[in-house]
């Protein structure tokens, strides 16, 4: 019989956008002109839940936003799936402009990768076979195993991800995932949830 | 079931959002333990070829260097992890004997700053 602990997985949490191009369409924009050709300058990305997230743009195969590439530059924080978001009207010359207020959908793709959701709510992790925690950074640790892999040439391990904000610490983050293991441990069954100090938020949790 | 002994963990003068902060190490089929900085737990479950898993848990020890481990702090924890498989689920919490005496200021020596798993060769 397998012993588990839980990681609860954040819902569509607030967090930064990845780098590179947007994955949805834009409307809005009024004409899209190559202006001498380019991408514009980094302009901010207003709106949403977040903040401090810009891009630029670069002209497609006609004037229509919908065919010009909009790709982050700064990825900001705090912005979800779903927000409603614009970039203002852009007139400089030497590269890019759109004579209009640009508007645009955040996906969940655009962002940073968060597995969890209202169907998919924890990450269940069996704990007899886990031989540790080791802290990799404040918004990764791994749980290690005792199961070899060959081809690796190394543990199996789960790759525990937290998102920047809000904020935990690497010895708090692995901390706080043994606490989890040791409640499992001494009450088989119990299956406890992870809880994590400054309600940082749990992105994903792999096995590599 | 997976026996488990606790160890604690360095820069967590708070406590977790759910309890003290200590790291876990499993210590079901571990056999022996070495060290004088770091402590590697080793276990008879297969690794590569003529190796087997061990874990190996980094005491702070001044930034490294400093032997804090003691030949009577293994000999504790070879009782210990006999202990630990002998009551499933008691979990106990290992301590340098250097903690009990060390100033404030040392502490963090005697605590674990990194627990990694690899293979090793058996001893």
């Amino acid at each position: 019989m397998a012993n588990y602990i839980k990681i609860p997985l954040a819902i569509n949490p607030a967090r930064s956008f990845n780098v590179g191009a947007l994955n949805g369409t834009a409307t809005g924009g009024g004409t899209v002109a190559d202006g001498g050709g380019g991408a514009s300058a980094a302009q901010p990305i207003l709106g949403g839940s977040g903040s401090g997230a810009t891009a630029t743009v670069t002209k497609g195969g006609s004037a229509a936003i919908g065919d010009a590439t909009i790709t982050i530059s700064n990825i900001g924080e705090g912005y979800k799936a779903g927000d409603e978001v614009t970039i203002a009207a852009y007139a400089l010359g030497g590269a890019t402009t759109w004579t209009a207020i640009i508007n645009y959908t955040i996906l969940a793709k655009d962002l940073v990768t968060s597995s969890g959701s209202s169907t998919n709510e924890y990450k269940m992790i069996p704990i007899d076979n886990v031989m540790g925690v080791q802290l990799a950074s404040a918004t990764s640790a791994l749980i290690e195993t005792n199961q070899w892999d060959a081809g690796a040439g190394a543990v199996l391990k789960w790759t525990v991800t937290m998102d920047d904000v809000p904020a935990t610490t690497a010895e708090h983050l692995a901390g706080d995932l043994a606490t989890a293991i040791n409640k499992a441990s001494q009450a088989e069954n119990s299956q406890p949830t992870v809880e994590f100090l400054y309600d940082a938020e749990c992105l994903s949790a792999v096995l590599s | 079931m997976a026996n488990y002994i606790r160890v604690p963990l360095k820069d967590t003068s708070i406590t977790t959002a759910s309890g003290p902060s200590y790291g876990v190490v499993n210590v079901e089929d571990v056999y022996d333990v070495s060290g004088e900085e770091h402590i590697i737990f080793y276990t008879d479950i297969p690794a590569s070829t003529g190796k087997v898993i061990e874990t190996t848990v980094e005491y702070y020890a001044d930034g490294g260097g400093l032997p804090v481990v003691t030949a009577q702090d293994l000999e504790n924890l070879r009782n210990l992890i006999l202990s630990a498989n002998q009551n499933p689920g008691s979990n106990p919490i290992f301590s340098l004997i250097g903690e009990a005496t060390a100033a404030a200021a040392d502490l963090e020596d005697y605590q674990v700053e990194q627990i990694v798993v690899d293979e090793i060769a058996p001893i």
